[in-house]
């Protein structure tokens, strides 16, 4: 079977079958968003690692259990799940303020795709992702929750809402500001965050 | 003669801190949604196969 002109819910439902394969399929199709997803939300690799394996370790237990419902946007069904761990940890740990930027240094950009780049082409690339995760690690915590969901995710407004709690009307007014926010800090700090 | 009180009124519902009116195409759903692309597209971070194999000894 060719896995990857099959779609999530076509490997969702081989899974169900009994196809472990798709699974495998599903999540590296996925993991670099979701891995992301978290990364930029709790700021520190080690941890993110974990939640990382967690969330797909529940998403297993889930497709098993017969949880999933298939509405053609597994992916968002990840983030969700990714963003309900990690609201968990910080609520165990309580936390939420002691993540620092002081561990915005560790490597992120350890990324294997990258390794066949050459040192030039590596370093422009590792500097635009650096300015980008600055700009988004300045965005209030509200804001950058739903940029995050919206666009790692694939998430809708009405889905951002229920998953953080708030109305529609606030899920996209923290959408806009984030949006001047970052067109502000943009402005501000000069960037291009584009290679020529 | 301009009263100086004319100079500083302020008419009700206006907030000089709100500056949404000031950029109306960031109002766009998918304006916003493009400019979230162009922005955070080049940003993909790689956990590496290794992180996936994992998952799999753990279940």
């Amino acid at each position: 079977m060719k896995y990857s002109s099959l779609s999530d819910q076509d490997l969702v439902q081989a899974y169900i079958k009994g196809d472990r394969s798709a699974i495998e399929v599903l999540i590296n199709r996925h993991r670099s968003k979701v891995y992301t997803y978290i990364i930029l939300t709790i700021k520190n690799q080690q941890l993110a690692e974990d939640l990382f394996q967690e969330t797909f370790i529940k998403v297993i237990q889930s497709l098993k259990a017969g949880k999933y419902r298939d509405n053609g946007k597994f992916l968002s069904w990840v983030i969700r799940i990714a963003h309900n761990l990690i609201i968990d940890h910080f609520r165990k740990e309580k936390q939420m303020n002691a993540i620092s930027n002081d561990d915005s240094e560790v490597d992120l950009f350890n990324s294997k795709k990258l390794s066949d780049s050459n040192i030039e082409e590596l370093i422009i690339d590792n500097q635009i992702k650096a300015e980008i995760r600055i700009l988004i690690s300045e965005l209030p915590d509200d804001q950058r929750e739903v940029v995050l969901l919206r666009h790692y995710g694939g998430l809708s407004f009405k889905e951002i809402a229920d998953q953080t709690d708030v109305s529609i009307n606030t899920a996209l007014g923290r959408m806009r500001y984030a949006l001047i926010n970052l067109r502000k800090l943009i402005h501000e700090k000069n960037l291009s965050l584009t290679v020529d | 003669m301009v009263k100086v009180s004319t100079l500083f009124y302020r008419v009700d519902g206006f907030n000089e801190q709100n500056t949404l009116s000031a950029i109306p195409d960031m109002l766009n759903q998918d304006t916003g949604d493009q400019f979230l692309e162009s922005l955070l597209g080049p940003l993909i971070l790689d956990p590496g196969e290794e992180l996936v194999k994992t998952i799999f000894e753990k279940i």
